[in-house]
């Protein structure tokens, strides 16, 4: 039988659903690439290897930075978190791009009863914190409904914006998805008479597993993938 | 020419990666730069779709390394693993002809085998065993296991070159993997009993 017509065949097709056949081939491939005497790396692919490798660690809310959340539980996330959000900061600063909010100090949340802008059945609660340099003092809550795909969150001490100049964006870290998180949505902070900015929001793309809500600030209308930085960040927990 | 690779040994890099360490990162590409161009370059030959391979397997290690785990696989063979699947992918869509072809799919890291490696013996040892355990096979399948898996070679390829069924190179290669992933845990059993002795 004449089999040099196949489409290709690769030993995966053998060892598919066999992982151990699939590492015993990455164990022989590895040998053999050992032996090789002109395996140095070129010099450009370094270079591009590099590159990805800056752009992949800077992005904003990488699973990554989640997954590190969840292990670390929410006290040492939080600090992962906020050294990223620095990091985060510098490129912000230093490019023409919006300057930030000042937050203002603000009214506690205590006391200050929530007024759903709709019905919500949480699924999940969560506190927000600042974690970019200057809005420590930025505090909020959060509530998530997921059966219905929707949340609402307020705040105190988040700065008004002007929606010409730039706009917060709320990002959904879920790991169920790709390492992109999903887009919660532009809004605006106007705090009502008490103090506090009241925002409901409705994920476009379905949410299965919410682990962090994150708070960036970017151009009018929002954006695709954000540069950051962080602004507050909310670890939700189940109610 | 360059001097051979220097064996692998050293401790894992991944944790540190996984946790966002920028010097990890460098010395991960330090390290197993070189292995992941040559694995590259053997399935798919010098050019730009090892090269792409080849950045391709360092996002999915970016994205995975908090996967890693020492005590399931062993760090080199890890990255190994990856590169050559992404490089077959690309071999995959090249010998098709098809741009559009279904990828091999993610690399799923939780479908680690279930060997245990120890990472203090992971070095040069792993890969020693694999080829013991290939130069023991008898012929021609460990040969088979070697064009199929370090050249890419198509079943199809094989069975023309060796005249042989093709069903008969299938079982070959497969078996020679079998008796690969054995050795592997033979080999790391043994080591163990030495280590905890």
């Amino acid at each position: 039988m004449s089999a040099t017509h196949e489409p290709f065949e690769s030993v995966e097709d053998l060892t598919r659903g066999e992982a151990g056949l699939d590492y015993a081939a990455a164990a022989v491939i590895r040998a053999e690439a050992e032996r090789d005497t002109d395996s140095e790396l070129p010099i450009a692919l370094r270079g591009k290897l590099d590159a990805d490798a800056e752009a992949f660690f800077t992005r904003p809310v990488i699973a990554g930075e989640i997954r590190r959340q969840r292990r670390m539980g929410f006290v040492g996330g939080f600090l992962a978190a906020a050294s990223i959000a620095l990091v985060l900061m510098v490129p912000l600063f230093s490019s023409n791009v919006r300057p930030l909010p000042s937050p203002p100090g603000g009214p506690s949340l205590t006391d200050v009863p929530w007024r759903e802008m709709k019905p919500l059945r949480p699924t999940a609660t969560g506190d927000f914190a600042g974690i970019a340099a200057g809005y420590e003092g930025v505090a909020g809550e959060l509530r998530w409904d997921e059966d219905n795909q929707r949340g609402e969150m307020r705040f105190v001490g988040l700065p008004p914006n002007d929606p010409e100049a730039g706009q917060y964006q709320l990002w959904i870290v879920d790991p169920t998805r790709d390492d992109v998180p999903v887009d919660g949505g532009v809004f605006d902070v106007t705090p009502n008479a008490d103090g506090v900015a009241v925002v409901a929001f409705e994920p476009r793309l379905p949410v299965e597993e919410a682990v962090l809500f994150a708070v960036t600030y970017e151009q009018p209308g929002g954006v695709v993938v954000s540069d950051g930085p962080l602004l507050v960040t909310a670890a939700p927990e189940a109610s | 020419m360059t001097a051979p690779a220097q064996p692998i040994a050293s401790e894992p890099l991944l944790p540190r990666v996984a946790q966002g360490d920028a010097r990890a990162v460098s010395q991960c590409l330090d390290r197993y730069g070189g292995l992941a161009w040559s694995i590259a370059k053997r399935l798919l030959g010098p050019g730009q779709d090892a090269e792409d391979a080849v950045q391709d397997a360092f996002i999915d290690l970016w994205k995975y390394a908090d996967r890693f785990e020492a005590s399931k696989a062993g760090e080199a063979t890890f990255v190994a693993m990856i590169v050559r699947r992404r490089s077959v992918d690309r071999l995959r869509r090249r010998t098709s002809g098809v741009q559009a072809m279904k990828s091999a799919g993610p690399f799923e890291p939780d479908t680690l085998p279930g060997v245990t490696v120890s990472d203090r013996l992971e070095a040069a040892e792993e890969a020693d065993a694999a080829l013991r355990a290939l130069d023991d096979l008898p012929p021609p399948r460990g040969e088979l296991v070697k064009l199929a898996v370090c050249d890419g070679l198509t079943h199809g390829q094989l069975a023309e070159r060796f005249n042989l069924p093709l069903g008969t190179v299938k079982s070959h290669v497969r078996r020679g993997l079998q008796a690969v992933r054995d050795a592997l845990g033979a080999n790391l059993e043994t080591n163990a009993a030495g280590v905890n002795s």
